[in-house]
């Protein structure tokens, strides 16, 4: 199972296929392109009505045609933690939402009653997160980490923020692996099935194990860093020039999402004057 | 007059020890001098990694005093000797951090502090010395093990270093990888002729890389000098859980069992082909030197 759970992890982080793919989104700057995302994302987070969304789930498809991903994979990997999602964090609005009630459900001493705002709110909030996650698949799928982590250390963040996500996205796999060999070498000297009790604690044991491989590792690491004269404030290197289309990508996503948000964003004009 | 050459590295009397109190080096000394080829020999846990991290600006002794190209190492110098001296690591994991193989190479040259164009040329002009081009976007985890280590060694060559610090290179590699990093090896040093010191348990290794030889045991120098010398030192060898090389245990032998009188003791596989074939030649010509004698007995 866990082995399973590995390599699906590894699949969904690591998906290089079509980064290099000649579609729209892979030939524009890494920095245009996780700005305008990242304004999709921020813009489905501040929609308060479902038409906006949708014009922004139609503008996603486009850009997934446009950048040759097949659709049928793109939706299945967009939509995969969805149902957990909602499930979890999305379903209690359902029930806490005051309005039109749809029924009574009576669990032992416990009534609760499901309405039909609670349950547009609920559909609405998936929806916003689907759009959310569904930008972050076309980011990813079009972009090598390295270029995204490059784009954010030209849009000047933090560098301890930098320097985090560039050595988790390279030592995360090799850790992975290492836990799978941990699993591997644990089931061949396995020889009775094991209680639950039992496998929990070599889980526990296993996880413990590779706390502390991990945490010699890093020292290791960062002694090969002191030794090429590691210093914190170092930029990255080689910056790709934004070029005219670039300017021009990111010109129209912003248009097109302030045509989107003229709702939301009309009181906020008012306001400012 | 002798001329007296420089010493790139001195080691006086240095220990260290663990947080868990385990000596890793104690009261060791060495000199290497600048241009030198050395080789640290020692089996696992001799303190060659801790010695290695100190000629590398890495780690400061507890005791003692490491002197690297006149500077002594310490605090304040710390910064100018790591600029001088590369250490490539055992393991390339813990050497390639960066997320692509570019990124690492520029790595050092970037903390340099130089001009972005010579980062640019350094980077290009390292991968190119190792014969890794075009792997530029590559994540380091995607490389072989062959492939990891030239990176690695990269990673030092684009900060042209006076001091080249390789430990374990031959570790985990397969036979042609191996010998593949060995001539990358001697092949760069000849070029550059930075002073080289490699730190390994390969005895097979040591005589192709090296001139003079450094035994390390319970962290400490038990013998020195060149690799012929110590890897006829049978006793020192068994203190120190080593062998000479394969092709020394053979011509040992052969020596003893046959008495064949060797010219010198074979080292390597070269040196032990031109061994064999003058001791054929020999045995050809004393053969016909007798054959001519009973000939010139029998028309007597």
């Amino acid at each position: 199972m866990l082995e399973d759970f590995l390599k699906i992890f590894e699949d969904i982080m690591y998906f290089e296929r079509y980064t290099g793919s000649r579609g729209v989104l892979q030939q524009v700057n890494p920095l245009v392109k996780l700005v305008s995302l990242v304004a999709i994302i921020l813009s489905a987070v501040v929609a308060k009505a479902v038409y906006p969304l949708g014009i922004l789930f139609i503008i996603i498809l486009i850009l997934c045609a446009l950048s040759r991903i097949p659709l049928g994979y793109f939706l299945k990997r967009a939509t995969l933690f969805i149902p957990v999602f909602a499930a979890t964090i999305a379903s209690p609005l359902i029930f806490i939402t005051p309005g039109v009630s749809l029924a009574n459900i009576t669990i032992g001493p416990l009534t609760i009653q499901p309405t039909l705002e609670g349950l547009e709110k609920a559909a609405l909030f998936t929806f916003r997160i689907w759009i959310c996650v569904a930008t972050l698949n076309l980011l990813i799928l079009t972009t090598r980490l390295s270029q995204i982590i490059r784009s954010m250390d030209q849009l000047k963040l933090p560098r301890i923020f930098i320097i985090l996500t560039a050595i988790t996205y390279r030592f995360i796999f090799l850790f992975i692996n290492e836990a799978y060999r941990m699993i591997l070498a644990r089931e061949s000297r396995t020889t009775a099935k094991e209680s639950r009790l039992q496998n929990l604690k070599s889980l526990a044991n296993m996880f413990a194990t590779l706390f502390v491989r991990a945490y010699e590792k890093g020292e290791r690491v960062y002694l090969a860093m002191l030794a090429r004269g590691f210093n914190p404030g170092t930029r990255l290197i080689d910056e790709v020039k934004i070029k005219f289309a670039d300017w021009l990508f990111l010109a129209t996503s912003f248009t097109i999402l302030i045509i989107i948000l003229s709702n939301e964003l009309l009181p906020l004009a008012r306001w400012l004057k | 007059m002798v001329e007296v050459s420089e010493a790139a590295i001195t080691v006086r009397d240095v220990r260290y020890t663990y947080p868990d109190g385990s000596v890793a080096l104690d009261n060791l000394n060495l000199e290497v001098m600048k241009s030198e080829k050395v080789a640290i020999l020692g089996p696992n846990g001799a303190g060659k990694s801790t010695l290695l991290m100190h000629m590398a600006g890495v780690l400061t002794p507890q005791q003692g005093e490491v002197t690297i190209l006149g500077m002594p190492v310490n605090e304040k110098n710390v910064h100018q000797i790591r600029g001088k001296v590369g250490m490539t690591f055992q393991n390339p994991d813990d050497q390639l951090f960066c997320s692509t193989v570019y990124e690492d190479v520029a790595y050092g040259p970037l903390n340099l502090g130089l001009p972005r164009d010579e980062v640019v040329s350094r980077t290009r002009e390292a991968l190119r010395q190792v014969g890794i081009e075009g792997y530029d976007d590559r994540p380091p985890h995607r490389l072989s093990e062959g492939e990891k280590k030239k990176v690695a060694i990269a990673t030092v060559l684009s900060m042209q270093p006076k001091i080249m610090i390789i430990d374990e290179p031959s570790a985990n590699l397969d036979p042609k990888s191996r010998q593949e990093l060995i001539d990358l090896i001697k092949d760069l040093q000849e070029k550059q002729s930075f002073t080289l010191v490699v730190a390994t348990h390969d005895v097979n290794l040591v005589p192709q890389v090296a001139d003079r030889t450094f035994i390390l045991n319970q962290g400490r120098v038990i013998a020195e000098g060149p690799a012929r010398e110590v890897f006829l030192d049978l006793e020192v060898l068994h203190r120190a859980r080593l062998e000479p090389p394969s092709v020394t245990r053979l011509f040992n032998l052969l020596t003893e069992r046959n008495a064949v009188a060797l010219e010198r003791m074979p080292l390597t596989i070269d040196e032990a082909l031109r061994e064999v074939q003058r001791l054929i030649r020999n045995q050809g010509s004393s053969r016909r030197s007798s054959i001519s004698k009973k000939r010139s007995a029998r028309s007597k």
